[in-house]
């Protein structure tokens, strides 16, 4: 029992310390981020990385997610007559929850756990030791640009999630089921304005953006420097980031209404 | 760390792509042009809203030319309700505008009735001829009991 | 050991260090002083801490408690941004490389003096080629990092270490996994930086024939502190931890036989 005690103690203490050591990374990422010369350069790097290398995944994702809501919709709306409110009900879901929250999850899982990797690797190669012997701060040079460009690419890789999902429920919803392009439109166009629907989206992206980017190199940076180290940054990085992005959602949502 | 102008470029066309994707969501998807400073704002004041709410299209002749901006509680506690229109919009002063329900049970929006005179309202004026919601409860209330209370259809 | 520290003599001086990880000890009131200009060796049993003392020098680890002067500045005080400035003077070779993985070697020499001085890009690809010649990897420019092998790799990171012309140079085993051949020609190349530039010389190293025919000193650490002194001193010592230590150089050329195939390819 008090073993029970000692190990739940232990598990509180590393929690809040762990948490500690968070705060003080992303204060030191902030920081980093104002501090000359400016890494435009990795940045871009870092852009394409994370990026340009997931657009695939995103667009395929966010054309299969429009579709299969599409369908789903249809079938449920038409059995109360209102299969031409489908626009708004695709259109909705897609902006407001699924295209951010499921851009994050892709993101993670494509570009977050790549960067975790990555760093973890340096730490365990003494790549980031090499550096700091060289006069060059690995937070600068290797981590900030890497956190910063998840923050620019989530809300993008989000847009064009939902575009994408957009398309393929209007091609489920006008071309297979047959329902009028005009309706499909101006219900979904009349459902959403910018301010409650779109920025609130935008806005959910950036906030995971955030978190992804801070989450993922954060583990990487922290890794114990051996191969299992690389492998337990990878992982937790996915579980972590993919927990707090949903957990992160349901508060915005509650809170902002979005 | 070293160039690839390649790269560089490609990086440029994804942000562009993005931008262009939030652009698109921004505009034709979430509408931001209507409300803008340049729109016509009036004003007209119900007794009754029934679930009108802010956003609510305004419709002539069933087509779209604004939506319904805010709602408040004027003095007399009455339903003050401000519209942004389409600002190439003419209105005639004794113009009326009511609130109607989509289908039986669907969402209310306001549908003007342009009247016949020929001085135009202007900016922040007042719509003087207003009819509110009719309440289905209310309607079937009448029904049930032949209550003869009369509705107040200014 | 006041007098140690304002010694123009000394590079640097550690004062009464303290290191533990966790509930392990690695160094226990360690004092101890490298000479400017020379070559030292540091000898010790595994687990001694030789490796975490360049590291301590580097400022890559703090110790619990004592002082570790460079120069005559103690170090341990600095925060992270100053110790920036400290290590500008600091070249280190590590064990395994170090260098930037997704960069060429070229690359990876470059790096630094694109960060840190002025010059032009002519003037730096030239610097670069120089001392790529000077190491013998002129034609491995291109490569990346995980293409060389193990003896282009030490040489690389040695290139790598000193493009900056450093005034302390610390080398973590730098002939460890190596062939005779590239063992010989790393030696070669410390000895001629240490007389080119007067580097102050740190060597970690379990080839302990290699480095005692090098050494100007040789520093031995053992649990119960540091004993430094000549070679010849130290082949004269009586302590028997020392003299299992050298008795080792009998046995090394044939632990530096190892299967290394990039010697070959090199």
């Amino acid at each position: 029992m008090i073993e029970l005690i000692r190990e739940l103690g232990f598990l509180v203490y590393r929690f809040i310390y762990d948490l500690g050591r968070f705060g003080m990374f992303a204060l030191s990422v902030v920081k980093n981020l104002f501090v000359r010369p400016l890494r435009w350069r990795r940045f871009c790097e870092e852009i394409f990385k994370e990026g340009v290398l997931s657009i695939v995944i995103i667009c395929v994702s966010g054309l299969a997610v429009g579709m299969v809501l599409s369908l789903q919709g249809y079938n449920t709306l038409i059995r109360f007559g209102a299969e031409e409110t489908l626009g708004a009900v695709v259109g909705l879901s897609l902006v407001r929850e699924l295209g951010p929250v499921l851009t994050a999850l892709l993101t993670t899982g494509r570009a977050g756990s790549a960067t975790a990797a990555e760093i973890a690797t340096m730490v365990k190669d003494e790549q980031l030791d090499g550096l700091r012997m060289m006069s060059i701060d690995p937070m600068h040079l290797i981590v900030t640009p890497k956190a910063a460009s998840m923050i620019l690419v989530m809300p993008l890789l989000s847009a064009m999630f939902i575009c994408c999902g957009l398309f393929g429920g209007w091609m489920i919803g006008v071309l297979l089921m047959g329902i009028d392009g005009g309706t499909y439109l101006t219900s979904m166009e009349s459902s959403m304005t910018f301010a409650d629907d779109v920025a609130g989206s935008l806005l959910k992206s950036v906030i995971f953006g955030i978190l992804v980017g801070l989450i993922s190199t954060y583990r990487g940076f922290t890794a114990t420097p051996t191969s299992e180290g690389v492998s337990s940054a990878t992982t937790s990085t996915v579980v972590f980031a993919s927990v707090c992005v949903l957990i992160s959602d349901y508060f915005i949502t509650a809170l902002w209404g979005v | 760390m070293n160039r690839h102008p390649l790269r560089d470029f490609i990086v440029g066309i994804f942000v562009l792509i993005g931008l262009a994707a939030v652009a698109y969501l921004s505009i034709t998807v979430g509408g931001i042009s209507y409300g803008g400073p340049g729109g016509l704002t009036l004003y007209a004041t119900f007794d009754e809203l029934g679930g009108l709410k802010p956003r609510a299209p305004v419709v002539i002749a069933g087509v779209k030319v604004g939506a319904v901006e805010s709602i408040v509680l004027d003095a007399d506690y009455r339903a003050r309700v401000e519209m942004n229109l389409n600002p190439e919009l003419q209105i005639p002063v004794d113009t009326s505008v009511s609130i109607v329900t989509s289908g039986l049970l669907g969402d209310r929006y306001l549908t003007m009735l342009l009247g016949g005179e020929e001085t135009m309202l202007k900016e922040g004026e007042q719509l003087e001829f207003t009819e509110s919601a009719v309440l289905l409860e209310r309607l079937l209330g009448k029904f049930v009991y032949g209550s003869t209370g009369s509705e107040d259809d200014r | 050991m006041k007098s140690a520290r304002n010694d123009k003599s000394v590079a640097i001086a550690l004062e009464g260090v303290n290191m533990s990880f966790g509930t392990r000890r690695v160094m226990h009131d360690l004092t101890c002083e490298f000479a400017r200009g020379k070559i030292t060796v540091i000898l010790g049993g595994s687990g001694s801490g030789k490796s975490t003392l360049l590291r301590l020098i580097g400022g890559l680890i703090r110790p619990q408690s004592g002082a570790i002067y460079i120069d005559g500045r103690d170090v341990t005080k600095l925060a992270e941004s100053d110790m920036y400035d400290v290590r500008r003077d600091i070249g280190m070779m590590f064990q395994h490389g170090a260098l930037l993985d997704s960069i060429s070697v070229f690359d990876n020499l470059a790096f630094p003096l694109h960060e840190h001085t002025d010059m032009s890009e002519d003037d730096i690809a030239d610097e670069v080629r120089d001392r790529l010649d000077a190491v013998g990897l002129a034609n491995a420019e291109d490569l990346l990092p995980g293409q060389l092998s193990g003896g282009m790799l030490k040489r690389a990171a040695l290139a790598r270490a000193i493009i900056q012309r450093p005034k302390i140079l610390l080398c973590d085993e730098p002939f460890s996994g190596l062939d005779p051949i590239s063992v010989k020609r790393i030696e070669a190349l410390l000895l001629q930086v240490n007389q080119r530039y007067e580097m102050t010389t740190l060597l970690v190293s379990h080839h302990v024939a290699t480095t005692m025919r090098m050494a100007n000193h040789v520093l031995v650490l053992k649990a119960s502190g540091a004993v430094s002194g000549s070679p010849e001193e130290m082949r004269a010592s009586a302590d028997p931890l020392i003299h299992n230590l050298l008795s080792d150089e009998l046995t090394d050329n044939i632990d530096d036989i190892e299967p290394e195939g990039g010697a070959a390819r090199a």
